[in-house]
């Protein structure tokens, strides 16, 4: 037979050939040599390979299925476990790991200002950083800024309002993205009186424009005003958390511009191979020089500027997406990291225990030649098995909670539709899969697989020193699993005092469910006169007031927590700034009588505003009651004084104080709040000024009722049929809204709470049943020499125990490091507070308690007899 | 009908025989080369489902002989394939 033959021969399974090899070799030399042979060999062999590979597996089956509530309880508890990390990892990958959809992310960074003397936290951009940047950092290839708006596109149906981005003409390219169709802004876009110029997304000109090509060149009424439509972005564009229908140039005109008016984002990409460190030491050099570029405001000094203590943040592009989003979802990950702990323990506890069941099974296989090998071997198959069954189970129950999650679409997450199971995904569920099989199969097989069967036959299962460490083994896990529910319970006792303390909070309105809110937008080319506008927004403020059910309108320029966050800074007449000293900026919102008792904030002191305040040139204010104690000591004594928000405009008489608004969310402070009438006499250097965009608040019993929409449309078209309503929804909407990732984390980390505390438990009785089975001899004779129930009762309980008490110690020095992962996370409560870790302690030792004393119960209501037959 | 399992045991319903000849009676009987994978692997199949039983091996060539269980095994098959061969020769007739 030639070598090549005698070589594929070989190629069959080992133990296949033990005992068809030699008949195999008569035949081949029988029929002789070939490649018809060697090709039939081969895929024999390869038929048998597979065929004989599943053997072992049918035996793992055959085995884990003779035990079925084990293998059941391991499946079940290790599901719910890889489960709960494939999700939430797809989660941290989608949202986090997976790189920005645009070309080199890595070198696209969010360029942001600190200014501890003008504002606390971060300043955005404003037209002479952006100038300066573009002009002189060595450190950038291109500055673009953005903007998000809203524009209102009128045309043959209804009127529309989008969502915008302005743009300068550098941000696209940039970014690297090109348009679909026609081309992307020029420098020539962005010259103020040039042509004015639009660019739609993919989606707007398949809704709107029919995909049609020939939209190129066309016009497109925006806000009043035609533009021509020069290109079309590629489908699915988004920036950071925007998806703009259309794309606006900025046109900012560098011969007016002056210091001041952070009003813009920044975004940069950084010349290859620069860091941030060098990118952010680049542009702190420019800022000083910046007043030598652009003229200083009236009223304001250079001493004012320098006041400012300006310094550029440069950070990855990413961190203006993931915003404190990164921070829930890492906390979440640790959560169902435990989880998975938890369970591992649980599961090796289990297989511990099943493989002492199985223990002189394997020591005879073991003296009847298996070897340790094939003894691991079988330990590790069966092991794997499981928790690869397992990862796929766990796999299934991510990809539902993945579509629940979505179609829920809490906190605010960004990317929700980005986040999939994919590779990495699997290849992480795989590799925790893998490694939960190896790592239960380790105690097991260190223990069986060099077992001497006249050891184990001589051993009754407990008393020996090896008995021993298995026993420490299984007690030591049962602790971590105490300890590990006990830190989880804790978390979630934290989340559920801090969501208490946040109902507590009166931010600033009642009944929002029944406030129904909508915005209204006014553009130039509608109506041209502030004076106008104004007439405008009254007259359809008495036109909703009419509609039947509806109680009182008002108007502001922003609700409770809606995002907005326009500063200014206030001058306060009695306290005359000092040379050269700038006072900080403060919140300012525009509204006009009547708000505040619809949205049913307190008016403290004073008054509200009249609408002769509004349309007449009467210099008022009202101030929100922490403002009015920070400047003045309290509400009263605000009324009669004197602001203003420039260093050169008319005074403004403070006639009102009302309740503070938790406008950045229940958990931060109230911000301190200025309100004005929504038309301004001499706000900018005589001129008046006039909120074209205000938002509706209609107090109502009916704001669930679609039938009032339609008469609430009615009645702003009456005043002027081209104006849309837009974002439609209650003050309820808005405010859950900014309690919404608050609510997600705390539901997520109770649930994965409460799964760790029922894998702890089961775990707990596990070991507790087996101990009791273990010695039913024992308590048999104990109660037939007279012993009560209750005294064997408290012999299992006290064992039970100390195991709970000492995970309850452990668990407690854990949590207390923990839970201070959570303190951003927290309102009004400690990590260390007391109520949590007691309720939490309280909880763990009841239902443990319970779970210890039902096997104790069930073995002292065995009768006798069986007992000792048994 | 190239089914190697049946062409084994129809090869062995007729008396013992070891690989070879397994390989030549198929050969003259059903025109079917049967490589030597191909043949054993049958062999493997059948012998575990209890329907060939190898006999004391002659030097390194071990017959194989037809079990009960085996012959009612073939008996249902070529039972199966009668109507097909009937009927399929029947309307090969018409055309």
């Amino acid at each position: 037979m030639s070598w090549w033959i005698r070589f594929i021969a070989r190629l069959y399974p080992r133990s296949w050939r033990q005992r068809y090899g030699a008949e195999l070799d008569a035949l081949i030399e029988d029929t002789g040599p070939g490649w018809r042979v060697a090709l039939d060999l081969a895929r024999g062999a390869a038929i048998m390979h597979v065929t004989m590979g599943f053997a072992p597996l049918r035996q793992h089956v055959r085995r884990l299925g003779a035990t079925p509530a084990f293998t059941l309880t391991a499946l079940l508890t290790l599901s719910v476990a890889i489960g709960a990390n494939a999700l939430i990892f797809s989660l941290v990958n989608g949202v986090l790991l997976r790189p920005l959809p645009f070309e080199e992310p890595e070198r696209l960074v969010g360029v942001w200002h600190v200014a501890p003397g003008l504002a606390p936290g971060p300043v955005n951009q404003a037209a002479f950083t952006y100038f300066t940047y573009r002009d002189s950092a060595e450190s950038l290839e291109d500055i673009g800024l953005w903007a998000q708006t809203t524009a209102t596109i009128t045309g043959p149906g209804e009127p529309e309002e989008v969502q915008a981005l302005g743009v300068t003409d550098g941000t696209l390219p940039l970014l690297r993205v090109t348009a679909a169709l026609g081309r992307r802004f020029t420098a020539d876009d962005d010259a103020p009186g040039s042509r004015e110029t639009v660019m739609v997304s993919h989606n707007y000109w398949q809704r709107a424009l029919g995909g049609d090509t020939r939209a190129i060149g066309q016009s497109l009424v925006v806000d009043g005003r035609p533009r021509e439509i020069i290109g079309v972005l590629p489908a699915g564009f988004r920036l950071l958390r925007h998806s703009p229908e259309v794309l606006l140039p900025i046109r900012l005109n560098r011969a007016t511009v002056q210091i001041g008016l952070f009003r813009y984002q920044g975004i940069a990409r950084l010349k290859p191979g620069v860091t941030l460190e060098r990118a952010h030491a680049d542009l702190a050099r420019l800022i000083p020089g910046m007043p030598d570029r652009f003229p200083i405001p009236a009223g304001f000094s250079r001493e004012m500027y320098d006041g400012f203590k300006m310094a550029p943040d440069v950070h990855p592009l990413g961190e203006d997406l993931f915003g404190d989003v990164s921070g829930m979802l890492w906390i979440l990950f640790g959560a169902v990291l435990m989880l998975l702990l938890v369970a591992g323990a649980n599961v090796a506890n289990l297989v511990l225990v099943r493989a002492e069941a199985q223990r002189q099974a394997l020591a005879v296989q073991l003296a009847l030649g298996a070897g340790s090998a094939r003894i691991a071997a079988q330990i590790l198959g069966e092991a794997l098995l499981l928790s690869g069954a397992s990862g796929g189970c766990g796999l299934l129950l991510a990809q539902a909670g993945l579509q629940a999650i979505r179609a829920i679409g809490p906190g605010g997450l960004p990317r929700l539709d980005e986040v999939t199971l994919d590779l990495r995904v699997v290849g992480f569920t795989a590799a925790i899969t893998a490694v939960a099989g190896v790592l239960f199969s380790l105690g097991p097989i260190a223990r069986h697989a060099r077992a001497d069967l006249s050891d184990v036959l001589k051993e009754n299962g407990r008393g020996s020193s090896d008995g021993r460490t298995r026993q420490h083994v299984r007690h030591t896990l049962v602790m971590a699993q105490v300890a590990i529910a006990f830190v989880l319970l804790v978390g979630s006792g934290l989340m559920v005092r801090t969501f208490i303390a946040i109902r507590g909070v009166d931010p600033g309105f009642r009944d929002a469910a029944n406030v129904l809110t909508i915005r209204i937008s006014i553009p130039e080319a509608v109506v041209a006169e502030p004076a106008a506008v104004a007439r405008v927004h009254d007259q359809i403020l008495r036109g909703l007031a009419d509609v039947g059910g509806v109680h009182a309108a008002g108007v502001t320029s922003s609700v409770t927590t809606d995002g907005a966050n326009r500063r200014d800074p206030l001058f306060v007449d009695a306290r005359e700034q000092s040379e050269g000293q700038m006072p900080p900026l403060r919140r300012m919102k525009w509204t006009a009588p009547g708000y505040f008792a619809v949205v049913g904030n307190r008016l403290i002191a004073g008054r509200d505003f009249v609408w002769d305040e509004v349309h007449g040139p009467r210099h008022v204010a009202i101030v929100s009651d922490n403002l009015a104690r920070e400047l003045f000591g309290g509400a009263q004594s605000a009324l009669g004084q004197r602001v203003r928000p420039s260093p050169n405009g008319p005074w403004r008489e403070i006639v009102g104080v009302v309740g503070n608004e938790y406008d950045d969310g229940p958990m931060r402070p109230a911000p301190p709040v200025v309100y004005w009438p929504f038309m301004q006499h001499g706000y900018a250097p005589s001129r008046t000024t006039v909120e074209r965009t205000l938002v509706y608040a209609i107090r109502t019993e009916r704001a669930n009722d679609p039938a009032l929409l339609r008469e609430l449309q009615r009645a702003v078209w009456a005043v002027d049929p081209t104006l849309p309503l837009t974002r439609v929804e209650t003050l309820q909407d808005v405010y859950a809204r900014s309690t919404a990732q608050m609510s997600f984390t705390l539901t997520a980390i109770a649930v994965a709470a409460s799964m760790t505390l029922l894998v702890g438990v089961v775990g707990l009785y596990g070991v507790i049943a087996y101990v009791v089975a273990q010695r039913r001899r024992e308590v048999g004779i104990r109660m037939a020499l007279g012993a009560g129930a209750g005294a064997v009762q408290r012999l299992f309980l006290m064992r039970g125990l100390v195991l709970v008490i000492a995970g309850l110690a452990a668990g407690t020095a854990l949590a207390a490091v923990a839970s201070r992962a959570l303190g951003a996370m927290l309102f009004e409560v400690s990590p260390l507070d007391p109520v949590a870790y007691l309720v939490a302690a309280g909880g763990l030792g009841t239902v443990a308690g319970l779970a210890m004393w039902l096997p104790a119960r069930a073995a002292t209501r065995v009768p006798l007899g069986i007992v000792l037959r048994g | 009908m190239s089914d190697p399992t049946l062409l084994v045991l129809a090869s062995l319903a007729d008396g013992d025989k070891h690989g070879y000849a397994i390989m030549t009676d198929v050969r003259e009987f059903a025109g079917v080369d049967l490589g030597p994978g191909t043949l054993y692997g049958a062999i493997t199949r059948l012998e575990q489902r209890g329907f060939i039983k190898a006999l004391a091996a002659d030097d390194r060539r071990r017959p194989y002989r037809l079990t009960a269980a085996g012959r009612e095994h073939l008996q249902r098959q070529l039972a199966a394939l009668e109507p097909i061969v009937r009927v399929g020769a029947r309307r090969l007739r018409h055309v």
